[in-house]
């Protein structure tokens, strides 16, 4: 929910909601049906989308290691999860607190980001197929947490860098 | 429905809800707009309904609002506000447990110290009946679920 | 008078009188950044697990034996006059009066409270028995004793202690306490007599001959003593 809505306690016994904040509650309880259809097709396709991804990525570096590889599709396989929650709940700090925060600095030091500049290009036209329309609540969300861990800024799909 | 969207947010890390897991948020979408329009008339009928309420338990028995000889319907009034709109918001959003460990759980303590535990219970049985005056069926049915365990917690009927 | 609140706490600093402030993220503020874990009367916290309290209590055990419970005991009275200052301060702060100008269970209540926002578990206050000079307390899901699980004695020497320390600096009298009753023994809740030292000793020379909880209270209340 909105953080407004989480503070939607703190002053309850004094009074009642003002009409903004009453329309804050209203527009995430309208939301709410779009965002769990968005992320049940997440959750569905999650299996073949990173699957394809791994085996495209494969095909495409077989000069890295295993590990290496199978390191950055298991972070992005979290990044996925957390971001497919933040977007239900409206909640970034969901993402930033429990994902990029410890993330962040092993990127740096396991010095994955070719791998993963290219995992994130895949990724994101693999779920563009799979999700369509769907993709509106996710992308904002999926990109932001892509660039916080890169230097440079990912390109969506159509090769419009879009950046948070 | 805070409380329950915390709850999943921890049960889930890591992974994806289940269609069974995420039945709640369903569930809430459906109830909004009825749980809309009774907040609006709770904050409607508030006075009114606290008047009704003091009215009715004097006229039962005055000296529920004695101690020794000290008069607190005034304390009761500004407790029973405060607790009321409490309630509403948790009939908004959903949330029983989060006025339960907010309010609630802190409130019996201290209504306890104080000996108004008998005053609270009748103050929940009554306004139950006085809501279902006033708010049309459905809505008195969100209401008085939270106002019973309101009466429970407060009344210390239950830990 | 402006009176200027240091605090970080969102929520107290936009309603500072918020008597209701003791749900665990009204009470507690995660400073993830700085590490710190600050409550809302600005004491500093640590989480631990249940690993923390058999660490404390079976390493104790390790290093002085038998004495470990009265090391506990002792512990806990230190603490609970400490903790009897620091209340002191931020009850003052908070409802703009001195505490000896409140009423006693409501401030006994308030002093508790932070303890259950803790983890210490809830407690209820039996003071029926003040004019003869004791009073029981009861202790639901202390955190020693669920940890430790049933093992046949008691184990709450750290409440047993934080009790006689606080009470004894609130009534300005010396008091001690013992626990008369105890989770780890197969109980449902603990039990704690807070009284002067004859009282005590002779709730343990009765506990020590079998009596149960029930019997002591029975005796004290009926005058008895040890001679």
């Amino acid at each position: 929910m909105h953080p407004q809505i989480e503070e939607i306690f703190d002053d309850a016994g004094s009074r009642y909601l003002k009409i903004e904040e009453l329309r804050l509650v209203a527009q995430y309880a309208s939301s709410v049906p779009d965002r769990l259809a968005t992320y049940r097709s997440l959750r569905d396709c999650e299996l073949d989308v990173m699957q394809w991804v791994a085996d495209q990525l494969q095909a495409e570096m077989p000069q890295e290691p295993e590990a290496t590889l199978e390191r950055s599709i298991t972070n992005a396989l979290l990044m996925l999860r957390h971001c497919g929650l933040t977007m239900l709940l409206n909640q970034d700090s969901i993402v930033k607190e429990r994902f990029l925060n410890w993330v962040q600095p092993t990127v740096e030091v396991y010095n994955t980001q070719a791998i993963d500049a290219r995992l994130y290009q895949l990724l994101n036209q693999r779920l563009d197929e799979a999700l369509g329309k769907q993709m509106i609540l996710l992308s904002p969300i999926l990109l932001m947490a892509q660039n916080a861990l890169l230097p440079q800024k990912v390109e969506s799909v159509n090769g419009v860098a879009i950046g948070w | 429905m805070l409380s329950q969207l915390k709850r999943l947010s921890l049960e889930v890390d890591g992974r994806y809800a289940s269609d069974a897991e995420l039945q709640f948020m369903s569930d809430y979408v459906k109830s909004f707009n009825l749980r809309l329009q009774t907040y609006q008339k709770l904050q409607e009928l508030e006075s009114k309904l606290i008047e009704q309420t003091y009215t009715k338990m004097r006229s039962l028995d005055p000296t529920l609002f004695m101690q020794g000889k000290d008069d607190f319907s005034n304390k009761w009034k500004m407790d029973t506000t405060r607790t009321f709109r409490y309630v509403a918001i948790a009939l908004l959003i959903n949330d029983p447990d989060t006025l339960r460990e907010r309010l609630l759980l802190w409130f019996q303590t201290i209504l306890h110290a104080f000996g108004m535990e008998r005053a609270a219970d009748v103050t929940y049985q009554i306004l139950q009946e006085v809501v279902k005056q006033d708010l049309t069926p459905p809505q008195a049915s969100l209401v008085c679920p939270i106002l019973e365990l309101t009466r429970r917690s407060l009344g210390g009927v239950s830990a | 008078m402006v009176t200027l609140i240091n605090t970080q706490n969102p929520v107290k600093l936009k309603y500072p009188k918020k008597h209701d402030h003791y749900g665990f993220r009204d009470f507690f503020t995660f400073d993830p950044d700085k590490g710190t874990i600050v409550d809302w009367n600005e004491g500093q916290n640590l989480l631990t697990t249940e690993d923390f309290i058999i660490g404390l209590v079976e390493g104790l055990q390790e290093e002085v034996g038998d004495a470990s419970a009265a090391t506990m005991y002792v512990i806990g009275c230190e603490w609970g006059q400490k903790d009897a200052f620091f209340f002191e301060k931020w009850f003052e702060k908070e409802f703009d009066r001195n505490m000896r100008q409140a009423s006693l269970l409501f401030l006994l209540e308030t002093w508790w409270w932070p303890f259950t926002s803790q983890g210490w578990g809830r407690w209820e206050v039996d003071m029926g028995d003040r004019k003869q000079g004791f009073m029981f307390i009861n202790i639901f899901d202390s955190a020693v004793a669920r940890t430790l699980g049933d093992v046949g004695k008691p184990v709450c020497f750290l409440y047993a202690g934080l009790f006689a320390g606080f009470f004894t600096e609130l009534v300005k009298k010396q008091l001690s306490c013992i626990e008369i009753q105890c989770y780890s023994m197969g109980e449902t809740y603990c039990k704690f007599l807070v009284g002067g030292q004859d009282r005590i000793d002779a709730a343990s020379f009765w506990m020590n001959e079998g009596a149960n909880a029930r019997d002591i209270e029975k005796r004290l209340r009926s005058g008895e003593l040890l001679r």
